[in-house]
């Protein structure tokens, strides 16, 4: 259940996001080598990984309900 | 102990296993005394840990266009293994299959040139405004604006610019009337071979919060939304470069 709202979140996450995060969570790549492979400076690769985990956090949140408001609940005297 | 300074970096290649064991235990000694940071790298590394194993779950077997991608990969870190060549290659083909297979869309920065019909129609506007830039740069009747005020832009159209790097120079900032209301245009040096545009407009249509960047007609876009505008940045440079440039500036906007 957990793996499938993983992957359900990673699903709607932008393509550059996943590819450094599969390059490097996944792959094991170090960063130097995940940088070469995308053209890119590391600076970047670190930012995007950031920012990927930060909105993978949210979306993981939503799935799981986390993030969702907490309906009101009415109590009689 | 000599205070040591934790960065967000620091906290990333903590979780992806890249610092020396000298660097794991400075982070480590951190997160102890930060119960709110640790639950976050905890929540991270629970993440790391479930992409491992859905990719380990789900691996199919790879394309052949797959293959070539991570042949390419393989080229690009100059991986000179004899045995390697077959095996990493095979192993990234595998990864690359997986993040197809489980991210639906996703797939390698695809600069593949698109249709124009599949443009989003605010992008063609941005490109369109771009072009009447170059115009505008050729006729001494049509001089350049390098004063910018955001302020001023926001109250007047509700638009918020993204902040420039430091060392991006504005050359020309222009409203223009565009089908989706006012829209703003800078012109800006960004140390590269040429002049970028940033056109951004109001809109509620749907639109990626992460940049994309498409080749249309030659000319590579990136575009992204933010808190209901969205932006395009284009010029005459590399697609990657463009896309790291969106990549910022959408950054800038995260804060």
């Amino acid at each position: 259940m957990r793996l499938r709202e993983v992957a359900e979140a990673l699903d709607r996450l932008s393509p550059e996001h996943q590819q450094v995060l599969h390059l490097v969570a996944v792959e094991g790549l170090s960063y130097q080598e995940a940088a070469e492979a995308l053209a890119i400076p590391i600076g970047t690769l670190i930012s995007r990984l950031s920012r990927a985990r930060a909105r993978l956090r949210t979306l993981d949140g939503d799935e799981s309900g986390a993030g969702r408001p907490i309906p009101l609940r009415i109590v009689e005297n | 102990m000599k205070a040591v300074t934790i960065t967000e970096c620091d906290l990333q290649a903590y979780v992806d296993d890249q610092l020396d064991v000298a660097g794991r235990l400075e982070v480590a000694d951190y997160l102890v005394r930060n119960p709110e940071v640790a639950a976050r790298v905890l929540a991270d590394l629970s993440l790391r840990d479930s992409m491992r194993a859905i990719a380990h779950d789900s691996a199919p077997a790879a394309s052949p266009a797959a293959v070539e991608k991570a042949q390419r990969i393989d080229a690009a870190l100059d991986r000179k293994r004899t045995v390697g060549r077959l095996g990493r290659a095979a192993e990234l083909a595998a990864a690359l299959a997986v993040v197809v297979a489980v991210g639906g869309t996703a797939q390698f920065v695809d600069f593949t040139p698109r249709a124009t019909a599949a443009v989003p129609g605010l992008v063609q506007e941005a490109l369109m405004s771009q072009q009447t830039a170059e115009l505008r740069a050729d006729m001494p009747s049509q001089p350049e604006t390098r004063d910018f005020d955001a302020r001023a832009v926001r109250r007047a159209t509700r638009i918020d610019m993204p902040e420039l790097p430091a060392d991006w120079r504005v050359l020309d900032a222009q409203l223009f009337p565009s089908d989706y209301g006012p829209s703003v245009q800078m012109v800006i040096d960004t140390g590269g071979a040429a002049p970028v545009s940033l056109f951004a407009a109001r809109s509620e249509g749907e639109f990626p919060e992460e940049p994309q960047t498409q080749v249309i007609d030659g000319q590579a876009v990136g575009y992204w939304s933010h808190d209901g505008t969205v932006y395009a940045l284009t010029g005459d440079q590399m697609p990657e470069s463009i896309a790291e440039h969106a990549e910022d500036l959408a950054s800038s906007q995260d804060s």
